[in-house]
């Protein structure tokens, strides 16, 4: 039976922590729920920010999940804009300046913060990060003035930035130090059709490109100096890898992996007792390969958070090792995966075979039919699926899906080759690309 | 920064930048030169940490991993799929 009147503390209200903290209300209603979070809002989702600033989406109204009178409504006690200065592992109590607030249980969900570029310049104003629903409103006011915008890495936030603001009509410049887009996780090959849809609304890619500085008059950017010249500009975006915001959990003893993530179990347990994680401050085993990983999405966090709130609040649930389907949309393209690519694989060294096939979305004959690439990655002596990457006109999403169960089940490409698949002339080929990709894969094998 | 941390973070790097080079000698036409750091802590990676960890078999490779990434041993409990 639970104790009585638990105290559940959560610091963090992004995904993680606001699924926490309503998790373990709904589990235990008469538990006292504190919920800290230094910024404004919660339950918002940031992943449509750049959407937003595109005019894709009409405002940042519709980004809103909840209002904050609604987890006032069912008993969590949220503190906006507090921000907690300590955890004391000992007292099981958390600092807010000079107040203190006891703890039963405690989840940790402070997210990930960009890790800001050691570059001259760099707090010149009009240096944007994009993560914050309020620093966005305000940006996407500034926008409407300005007319050559500079975005700093090819990450997935640098590829939507640079889209939208393509497409809301700056003359726009992605710089990064790699070869192709995504360079960290995506294949080149399946990366093409990005960089050519991005061309063609107008971005400009400079590849192989270092920032050297910022520089700025009156204490405002007004051009990058790159490795390969420099390039002016009213704004920069800096679409820069996350890291896990982890200074409290460092400093309270509780142990870092070498992600730099909380180190948790399958129950978003800490190293200790009666403290839980969830979200981009943890690392979480690979499903694969079975090493720790730091970085996930937001489906993720969510996910983490209703495990780490079950269990604060008692229960027994566990979170299964990742196998990372993942998906977007660069230009008007739409590119996902599951697991590791044809990169990562050869990067780790993993030995392996390539199934690559080009297929299509719909029949050959019915209008909107576009390409798909479905490069499959397989063990070359098991034959199992070990990941894959895709891009094409629709359908990404649900094939990545899909892949992401196929993978987690150990499924081979002999199974996949002969698979049942769904055929009707506006929604599925005769020939389902990822069969097309996996006998491939066997014809290379067989070689 | 802990070991671990500043292990994992360098192999990672050059072990994608040498992962990048091979692939673009197999995809030409979708990339372009990348840059690439120069020093002597990049050669002792490039030259020296990458091919030698590429030599060892992937399955003892794998156990130096975890056991790197949990030098205390207190490796977590998590369900297993292979």
């Amino acid at each position: 039976m639970a104790q009585e009147n638990l105290r559940i503390i959560v610091i963090g209200g992004g995904a993680g922590g606001i699924s926490a903290a309503s998790t373990s209300k709904g589990l235990l209603p008469d538990a006292s729920i504190i919920l800290f979070t230094e910024f404004e809002d919660v339950a918002y989702s940031p992943c449509g920010i750049p959407f937003v600033l595109g005019k894709e989406i009409p405002n940042f109204d519709n980004l809103f999940l909840q209002t904050a009178e609604h987890y006032a409504k069912i008993g969590i006690d949220l503190r906006l804009q507090t921000k907690v200065t300590e955890i004391n592992v000992e007292d099981r109590t958390v600092s807010v300046g000079t107040e203190t607030f006891e703890w039963d249980r405690l989840v940790i969900a402070t997210g990930f913060e960009y890790d800001e570029p050691d570059i001259p310049g760099i707090n010149l104003e009009g240096i944007k990060y994009v993560k914050n629903i309020r620093r966005a409103m305000e940006f996407d006011k500034e926008l409407e003035t300005l007319k050559k915008a500079v975005v700093v890495c090819a990450t997935p936030l640098g590829i939507e930035m640079s889209g939208n603001l393509a497409h809301r009509g700056l003359e726009t410049h992605l710089v990064d130090e790699g070869g192709w887009l995504m360079s960290d996780i995506a294949d080149p090959d399946i990366m093409e059709p990005v960089k050519e849809s991005l061309e063609e609304m107008g971005a400009q890619m400079h590849f192989g490109t270092k920032v050297l500085e910022f520089k700025g008059t009156n204490g405002k950017v007004t051009s990058v100096v790159t490795s390969n010249g420099e390039i002016e500009c009213d704004v920069v975006v800096i679409a820069a890898h996350k890291k896990p915001n982890n200074s409290l959990s460092q400093e309270a003893g509780i142990d870092l992996g070498a992600t730099g993530g909380i180190v948790v179990d399958d129950h978003m347990r800490t190293s200790v007792k009666d403290i839980f994680a969830a979200g981009d401050c943890t690392e979480i085993i690979h499903g694969v390969t079975e090493i720790p990983i730091q970085g996930l999405s937001g489906s993720h966090a969510y996910s983490q958070g209703r495990v780490a709130g079950s269990n604060a609040a008692e229960n027994d649930r566990a979170y299964d090792p990742v196998f990372i389907p993942w998906g977007m949309v660069g230009g008007q393209v739409q590119i996902g995966g599951v697991s590791l690519g044809e990169t990562l694989h050869k990067a780790l060294g993993i030995p392996h075979v390539v199934a690559f096939a080009m297929g299509i979305s719909r029949a050959r004959y019915y209008p909107g039919v576009t390409r798909i690439r479905v490069k499959l990655i397989a063990d070359p002596t098991t034959k199992k699926v070990l990941g894959a990457q895709m891009s094409g006109g629709e359908g990404i999403k649900e094939r990545a899906d899909f892949l992401a169960f196929v993978i987690k089940r150990g499924v081979t490409l002999d199974e996949l080759a002969w698979m049942e698949n769904v055929y009707s002339p506006p929604i599925g080929a005769l020939m389902e690309p990822i069969a097309l990709a996996a006998q491939a894969g066997l014809r290379e094998l067989a070689k | 920064m802990a070991f671990g941390h500043w292990l994992r973070k360098n192999a990672e790097k050059h072990l994608q930048e040498a992962a990048a080079d091979d692939l673009m000698s197999r995809y030409p036409e979708s990339c372009e030169e990348p840059y690439r750091e120069k020093g002597l802590d990049h050669f002792f990676w490039r030259n020296i940490f990458v091919p030698v960890y590429l030599m060892i078999p992937w399955s003892i490779r794998k156990k130096i991993i975890l056991a790197s990434s949990y030098p205390g041993g207190n490796r977590p409990h998590w369900k297993k799929y292979n």
